[in-house]
């Protein structure tokens, strides 16, 4: 063997582990999920025919999923918002000369190291039971019933859950870019007059634009691929009305597309689910990081 | 040093406006507290109703510390609930992943970033492409190859996967902080007579420490926590992992709390004394990841 051809030998070697893996679970097992979605394929490994886009044409007219996509939408918008929002302002405070804010920090980080399902059982307990206890001795009509059977504050109650765990983290990649601004250009604004809220909205925010492509960007895609806390904490439930049909009514994308291929056993249909759930993503994912990068400005 | 700098900034500003700034610490003090009370309190409630009987948990003594603290509903949950297992089989599936992620990431990314060749940018694209592919939109395929290879209901059926899936952050997080080795070190390696091999595993490997940590921590908190992969993958008893377990007990006991809230504490604990010593570490983990990405 030539040195040439030794040296290639090694760079495979390095690269080996990796891209076994990667391309067994990941490439291959995508590209096939892909070709699966348009036959009419069990799961068993039993001869398959191609069916076109018959599984498309029925989860587009499947109420369930509509009603799944629909509210996974509104569940990520409420998501990003909140909790950019409250990261963003507790990222302001525990930068200030506050004290303890090493304290309130480490903190606040701690919701993002339980799992899913455990906080999303443990917030089960506290809407369905130390909420309506608290509400029936205050004789609160509002709170005396669990948030979590009402179709109408489920989601609400999902987004709070979700904010109070992921806050936490998003607080800390504002908190390294609020770092990363130099302490020269705050204070010149200062000595020139500048007020607290204009060095925020006119200095700050600015300069912290990568921080926020970065943010928007992971709670977009963890909001729409929601499964753990959803199981825990709803399962789905309760039964509400779409399109003249009863449905799941906190019942997210990735728990519908696990209940069609894994519950109901329809591997093809729950594939084509998993196919629009991973084109949407991705399409809504370039579009907030390129329209966010346009915004960026050099420091 | 900071604080005689922070007593000249205060003599510089008026009487006034000393007072509202006082004024504002205690609200954002007040902020603060109530933020950090609605964080740790579903934690603390978890640990006290960890200890109760039904009776306290449903109405006698609902937010308080235990009358009787009842360390039975621990060993409950360890023997009854069969905790034991899924905390070792989750401890084996987790310490496994972590160690793949760990070698096939270093690896990849010496690989990538110190062998000159052709295509190693596109490599590294490539890789990449494993932080936008949503395990759904795997799941499906993988579950009929693992049943195929009669590979479902063992601890590759999750070893494996959770592997794959951590092996893009791993290398994004590694790539950094390899950057941050000075290339003299593998010349002067070369020329003391390494090969490839010798530089990678005298020289960088044992420099990629703080990667290590970084990474491990990472893929730690993924696998420790992952619920999807681990109910499709495990159906057996024997197999089954913390998530899993304690989705199957919450059914199961629908009659007795006090056990599940200690099943649940159980699978906290591990990660935060984890927490507890290394806050900073994952802190930074989390941000390596996020900001590299």
């Amino acid at each position: 063997m030539s040195s040439k051809q030794k040296r290639k030998l090694t760079e495979f070697l390095f690269l080996l582990p990796t891209l076994i893996a990667f391309v067994m679970v990941i490439i291959i097992p995508f590209i096939y999920g892909i070709y699966y979605s348009f036959t009419d394929w069990q799961g068993t490994g039993a001869a398959t025919k191609n069916v076109g886009f018959d599984n498309y044409a029925v989860i587009f007219q499947d109420a369930g999923f509509l009603h799944s996509f629909l509210i996974t939408l509104l569940f990520t918008v409420l998501n990003v918002i909140t909790v950019n929002v409250v990261a963003f302002v507790i990222s302001l405070l525990v930068t200030s000369e506050i004290r303890g804010r090493n304290v309130y920090r480490a903190g606040f980080f701690v919701p993002n190291l339980i799992g899913g399902i455990v906080l999303g059982l443990v917030w089960q307990f506290i809407f369905s039971n130390i909420l309506p206890s608290i509400g029936q001795s205050l004789g609160w009509s509002a709170l005396s019933k669990s948030l979590l059977t009402n179709k109408d504050t489920v989601m609400g109650t999902m987004v709070t859950v979700n904010t109070w765990q992921y806050a936490g983290y998003i607080m800390l990649i504002y908190v390294a870019s609020i770092q990363g601004i130099s302490k020269s250009v705050l204070e010149a604004a200062e000595v020139d007059g500048a007020r607290y809220w204009t060095r925020i909205t006119k200095i700050q925010i600015p300069l912290m634009a990568n921080a926020f492509t970065i943010s928007l960007f992971l709670t977009l895609t963890n909001s729409f691929k929601m499964y753990d806390v959803n199981v825990a904490l709803t399962n789905g439930g309760p039964v509400g009305m779409f399109m003249g049909k009863p449905v799941q009514a906190s019942e997210l994308l990735a728990l519908n597309i696990y209940q069609t291929a894994f519950k109901y056993n329809n591997m093809a249909q729950g594939q084509a689910k998993a196919v629009i759930f991973f084109v949407v993503l991705t399409i809504f994912s370039i579009i907030q990081v390129s329209y966010n990068k346009s915004k960026e400005v050099e420091a | 040093m900071s604080a005689s700098r922070a007593k000249v900034n205060q003599a510089d500003i008026p009487v006034a406006q000393q007072h509202r700034f006082k004024w504002t610490d205690v609200l954002v003090q007040l902020g603060l507290i109530l933020w950090a009370a609605i964080c740790l309190f579903p934690v603390y409630w978890m640990f006290t109703f960890s200890l109760k009987n039904n009776e306290e948990i449903f109405g006698a003594n609902v937010m308080g510390l235990p009358q009787n603290w009842l360390w039975q509903n621990y060993s409950r949950a360890l023997n009854v609930g069969n905790m034991g297992q899924y905390f070792l089989n989750s401890l084996i599936v987790t310490i496994t992943s972590i160690l793949f992620v760990l070698i096939a990431a270093i690896m990849a990314t010496y690989a990538m970033t110190r062998l000159q060749w052709k295509g190693r940018k596109r490599m590294n694209s490539f890789f990449m492409l494993g932080l936008t592919i949503p395990i759904h939109a795997a799941i499906v395929p993988l579950y009929t190859t693992l049943s195929r290879a009669g590979m479902l209901n063992s601890y590759w059926a999750l070893i494996i996967p959770y592997s794959a899936f951590s092996l893009s952050m791993g290398i994004l997080i590694s790539i950094g902080f390899m950057g941050d080795i000075p290339y003299d070190l593998d010349e002067a390696a070369f020329l003391d007579g390494c090969g490839v091999w010798g530089i990678f595993f005298r020289v960088i490997a044992p420099l990629m420490l703080p990667a290590v940590s970084t990474v491990g921590i990472y893929t730690f908190l993924q696998c420790w926590n992952e619920l999807m992969f681990a109910t499709v993958f495990i159906s057996k008893e024997a197999y089954k992992t913390l998530p899993v377990g304690i989705q199957g007990l919450s059914g199961q006991y629908t009659t007795e709390w006090g056990p599940i809230g200690a099943a649940l504490a159980m699978a906290t604990i591990p990660t935060l004394i984890v927490y507890i010593f290394l806050s900073k570490q994952i802190q930074e983990s989390f941000i390596a990841g996020a900001v590299k990405g």
